[in-house]
């Protein structure tokens, strides 16, 4: 339903925050031109990754620096967003939105894709002009990587704003929105490193404890990786964390939309 | 044929808290006729609003049965040919007044040319044309009402449902709204009208329920409500007659020299006073009931009040 979703861009218009991304990537492209003039390790670096010939080493350089961009504005993206569902369903507001011939899981899936295509279409372009402008500076352009890193974005923007929404529609609050997506970011980060924790406690029923959580919180930062090692061309370990960080998305949603469905308003 | 069907509908809010459960509304059944203005009046907490957002499947139904168009509130579809105003409405206020009505036409489905059709003869029949491009976020109390109003008929609902509709506007404001509802019934369209101002009701529902704590009290023509039963005025030229009435026929409750009020058990006391009249050579002009405002017939309803003998009015 193209008219929720343009709304939903008036509304990013309204809310200003078109002028927050476009400030950012101005931002970057001044960082990314002063730039220049730094000179790259280059045998440092070739022996770090692995890599030989300039263009290799360069990409190999450029593309983390590349996926950390794309994850910075994905994270801006989830805070400006978190408060578009609890304010669409507020006292006044839900009762326009509600009393329409569309069902609620429609209302859900539309607005939800509403923020997608404005927010994410914003930070995607964002990311296409300072990743030309990077490889205007420094060469090494690779479609394999720019691509990949917005999918990679697209995948981590929409894991956290399916969880964002979640607790948005549940506690009807934009800081408990943006609260649960820093938790969920959090714990995932530290789940990452669970080993070294497991070091520290020495206790079977918390490395299950820990195990289990890992398994089931999206992996988000493991995401940004393999889509690092997916645009470098290298063998990616395991896909468990994409497919399993999509899969506890799918299982948010569909409770988001069964919660959704019994709520008064 | 009744477009609006609610059969012995419970709304209970659960608090999860200590503090007990809130019953908004105790086995309401009412019906609603194509065509009608309906008004449903009740004080704060009544739950006059609980019942329109049963209605439109806002807020699920505890128990109990809701029909519009024969359609449950669950199904979409029961909201195709509906329009609503809530009350205290807060539409996207990043939208002008022509935008809300084409965000509005387009969560209904409606192509742009009936949504252009539709917002080129609604924006001037509330008066807002002038303020098609503003944004609401500018807009007076009133204009919010005449716009919400405009949003409520853009899809040309075969039911209006309005929530306190002129809360907040100017008493010209409300004769217009009035007027415009008036055409709305004209045209054969039924309204389900929620509000606390009892003469707006009496000016233009045909029919009437009185919900008080979640119950409805009594539903009836306004006519009927504003219908002092037993009490009629006779204008007459009695002068100095002195009209004794028996007992068994009725009782005088004032006399002038141009008239009397009196109150009788039947019509049948009615004639017997008019007879003894005549047999007087009184010349009787007319006889009327008494009538009542609707604000005082609510509130013998719902209070139980007193009815000021000066408040009444033929």
């Amino acid at each position: 339903m193209k008219g929720i979703a343009r709304d939903t861009v008036l509304e990013m218009f309204d809310r200003k925050m078109i002028w927050l991304f476009l400030i950012i990537t101005l931002l970057a492209v001044l960082i990314t031109l002063a730039s220049g003039g730094l000179r790259v390790p280059i045998e440092e670096q070739s022996s770090q990754q692995g890599l030989t010939g300039l263009e290799g080493i360069k990409a190999a350089i450029i593309a983390p620096v590349t996926i950390a961009y794309m994850w910075i504005l994905s994270l801006l993206g989830i805070l400006g967003t978190a408060g578009l569902f609890p304010r669409m369903l507020e006292r006044g507001r839900a009762e326009y939105y509600l009393s329409k011939p569309i069902s609620r899981g429609s209302l859900y899936f539309n607005k939800m894709f509403g923020i997608f295509i404005a927010y994410f279409g914003v930070i995607s372009l964002s990311l296409i002009v300072v990743y030309a402008t990077l490889t205007l500076v420094h060469g090494s352009f690779s479609l394999r990587l720019l691509l990949t890193t917005i999918a990679t974005g697209g995948v981590v923007f929409f894991i956290y704003l399916s969880i964002a929404i979640c607790a948005g529609i549940i506690a009807g609050s934009h800081a408990i929105a943006i609260m649960t997506a820093f938790i969920i970011g959090v714990a995932q980060w530290a789940l990452s490193g669970r080993q070294v924790i497991k070091q520290l406690v020495d206790s079977s029923l918390f490395s299950g404890i820990l195990d289990g959580f890992y398994y089931i919180i999206p992996k988000t930062g493991e995401i940004l990786d393999i889509g690092r090692d997916f645009a470098l061309g290298r063998p990616v370990p395991s896909w468990m964390p994409l497919w399993s960080s999509l899969l506890f998305s799918l299982v948010v949603i569909l409770v988001t939309i069964w919660i959704f469905n019994r709520k008064n308003y | 044929m009744n477009v609006i069907e609610i059969d012995r509908l419970t709304k209970i809010y659960e608090t999860h808290m200590r503090r007990g459960n809130i019953t908004a509304l105790d086995g309401v059944s009412l019906g609603v006729g194509q065509g009608e203005i309906f008004g449903l009046l009740g004080p704060n907490g009544a739950g006059k609003t609980s019942l329109l957002k049963v209605l439109l499947g806002i807020t699920q139904a505890t128990a109990g049965d809701v029909f519009i168009f024969g359609l449950r509130p669950s199904n979409p579809e029961s909201r195709r040919k509906t329009g609503y105003l809530p009350e205290n409405h807060r539409f996207p206020n990043h939208l002008t007044g022509q935008g809300l009505l084409e965000f509005t036409g387009r969560l209904f489905g409606l192509p742009q040319k009936v949504i252009d059709a539709q917002s080129d003869r609604i924006l001037p029949l509330v008066g807002m044309d002038r303020w098609a491009n503003t944004k609401i976020r500018k807009y007076s109390k009133g204009m919010m009402q005449r716009i919400g109003l405009a949003q409520a008929l853009l899809p040309d609902p075969d039911i209006l449902l309005l929530d306190e509709p002129t809360d907040g506007v100017d008493p010209v404001g409300k004769m217009e709204i009035r007027q415009v509802l008036q055409k709305v019934r004209e045209e054969g369209k039924t309204i389900f009208l929620n509000s606390h101002l009892l003469s707006e009701v009496e000016s233009v529902a045909d029919r009437v329920a009185i919900l008080s704590r979640g119950k409805v009290v009594r539903v009836d023509s306004v006519a009927n409500l504003t219908r002092k039963q037993s009490q009629y005025q006779i204008e007459a030229a009695i002068g100095n007659n002195l009209v004794d009435v028996p007992a068994e026929s009725g009782k005088v409750i004032s006399v002038s020299s141009d008239g009397m009020l009196v109150e009788v058990p039947n019509f049948e006391g009615l004639n017997k006073i008019i007879d003894l009249l005549r047999l007087r050579g009184v010349l009787i002009k007319s006889v009327k009931p008494l009538t009542i405002t609707l604000e005082q017939s609510f509130m013998e309803i719902v209070a139980g009040g007193e009815v000021a003998e000066g408040e009444t009015r033929t």
